[in-house]
């Protein structure tokens, strides 16, 4: 079913491109949202992922991998628009971040503060692996293949990532409660 | 009492926050960009029609194989004169190692036959191959107004090259490796994943004035040029980015004109 979509929409067949936006847009979004913590930029790296593999999926030979290419895409389009901010703000230092408007409540609004300031200092490239490992639940060969580097440096990406995070709040909670945690 | 708390039982609620569905005018944007934009087909994957009649079939043919005999002759044909520009004259980085050819380089015309195109906004003249889309900024580099970059490039494109250019005025007094700077951030210097150390770029010029090649993750070549108090910044997508004689070559076509570079008016 999926497959055949690829193959009708490679063929020029918009309104199969369309099924294949209601089938992975939101998995895509719920991605880029959490690789850039930004509501807007998520939407243009969303937008622009799907409209590359709208362009270039007559060159896609083999339709069976439309998610990996797919998710290649995206991330790169994470990038981009990562980097993209990172220019506007050195030079025009006005747009504004998201901040937590989007998200639910589970999280105690302290934490939720540390961890994006956390996730913030992170790369784009280690946010990404990060994310599709932890919240997209790819396995990490899989991440590889999407990123396009090694297993290992995956490996150390997501080390990086999870000790960082880690920090801040056991940080924040020796901060608090110096007494309960190990030194 | 107080618990110690599971960092990262805290971490993965948190990275579960957050939306999961695609808004509405998102996905409506993308699917009216599909009938927008055009597909690009490889030479290997035509269309037929089905209902094409057998003559005309034939003669689709015919006419077909006069094109690739045509096509053939001019781009193997030996060169009967130099003319001007062939390769990267006044480009002048060290190149690196570049792998094989793009797909149909050898369809492409002789540089002396390309034509210009001058930048509305960014004061440059590029040529390429007659026949390419030519798509010029309609916004300004850098306006915060716009989440969207694609306004804000001149687009040179093919079924198989592609070439973005954007443009800058450099602040009062900002000098080059001021911008650099300010551009690449805390990592020009040990790089990051997605560039690479400052030592690993190439360095030469572009009509005269100093230019960087550095080749990111995208995967892209981002050339940035130096002239009068302007940055200009020349990329190279897709079979561009492992061609490099002949991004050269569109490199050497270039002729910078900063004096008739067209800014946005200061908002008060």
């Amino acid at each position: 079913m999926r497959t055949r979509l690829v193959e009708r929409a490679r063929g020029g067949d918009d309104v199969a491109f369309a099924e294949l936006v209601d089938l992975d847009g939101g998995k895509c979004y719920a991605i880029a949202y959490r690789i850039l913590r930004d509501g807007e930029r998520a939407r243009d790296a969303v937008q622009q992922a799907f409209l590359l593999a709208w362009r270039d999926l007559p060159r896609l030979r083999d339709p069976e991998r439309f998610d990996v290419w797919l998710h290649r895409l995206l991330v790169n389009a994470c990038y981009e628009e990562a980097r993209r901010y990172r220019r506007w703000s050195v030079h025009v230092r006005v747009l504004p971040v998201d901040g937590p408007g989007e998200a639910d409540s589970s999280v105690r609004v302290a934490d939720r503060d540390l961890l994006e300031r956390a996730f913030k200092r992170l790369t784009p490239e280690h946010r990404a692996v990060f994310v599709l490992h932890h919240h997209a639940g790819l396995p990490l060969d899989a991440v590889a293949t999407v990123v396009g580097v090694p297993v290992g440096t995956v490996k150390s990406r997501l080390f990086r990532a999870t000790r960082i995070l880690r920090a801040a709040i056991l940080a924040d909670d020796r901060a608090n409660h110096p007494e309960e945690l190990p030194a | 009492m107080n618990t110690v708390r599971d960092p990262d039982a805290i971490i993965f609620a948190w990275l579960d926050d957050g939306p999961t569905d695609l808004p509405p005018e998102t996905r409506n944007a993308i699917v009216i960009g599909a009938r927008v934009v055009r597909q690009r087909r490889p030479m290997w994957l035509s269309r037929r029609n089905p209902r094409m009649s057998q003559p005309f079939r034939l003669a689709t043919m015919a006419a077909a194989l006069a094109v690739v005999v045509a096509v053939a002759f001019i781009a193997f044909r030996p060169a009967l004169s130099p003319g001007p520009p062939q390769t990267s004259p006044s480009a002048n980085p060290t190149s690196g190692p570049s792998s094989s050819p793009a797909p149909s380089r050898s369809s492409l015309p002789p540089a002396a036959e390309w034509v210009p195109f001058t930048s509305p906004f960014y004061g440059y003249t590029i040529r390429h191959p007659a026949g390419w889309d030519i798509i010029p900024a309609t916004q300004h580099y850098g306006l915060p107004e716009s989440p969207n970059l694609f306004p804000q490039l001149d687009k040179l494109d093919s079924p198989d090259y592609s070439l973005t250019v954007a443009g800058m005025r450099l602040r009062d007094g900002e000098t080059s490796e001021a911008w650099l700077r300010a551009y690449f951030g805390d990592t020009i210097e040990s790089g990051d994943a997605c560039t690479p150390a400052r030592s690993e770029w190439d360095a030469g010029t572009i009509d005269g004035q100093p230019a960087f090649l550095v080749r990111t993750c995208a995967p892209a070549v981002d050339t940035f040029v130096f002239a009068g108090d302007r940055v200009y910044i020349f990329t190279a997508w897709a079979g561009l980015v492992d061609d490099r004689p002949l991004f050269e070559t569109f490199l050497s076509t270039i002729r910078l004109q900063p004096a008739s570079a067209v800014d946005p008016t200061p908002t008060p």
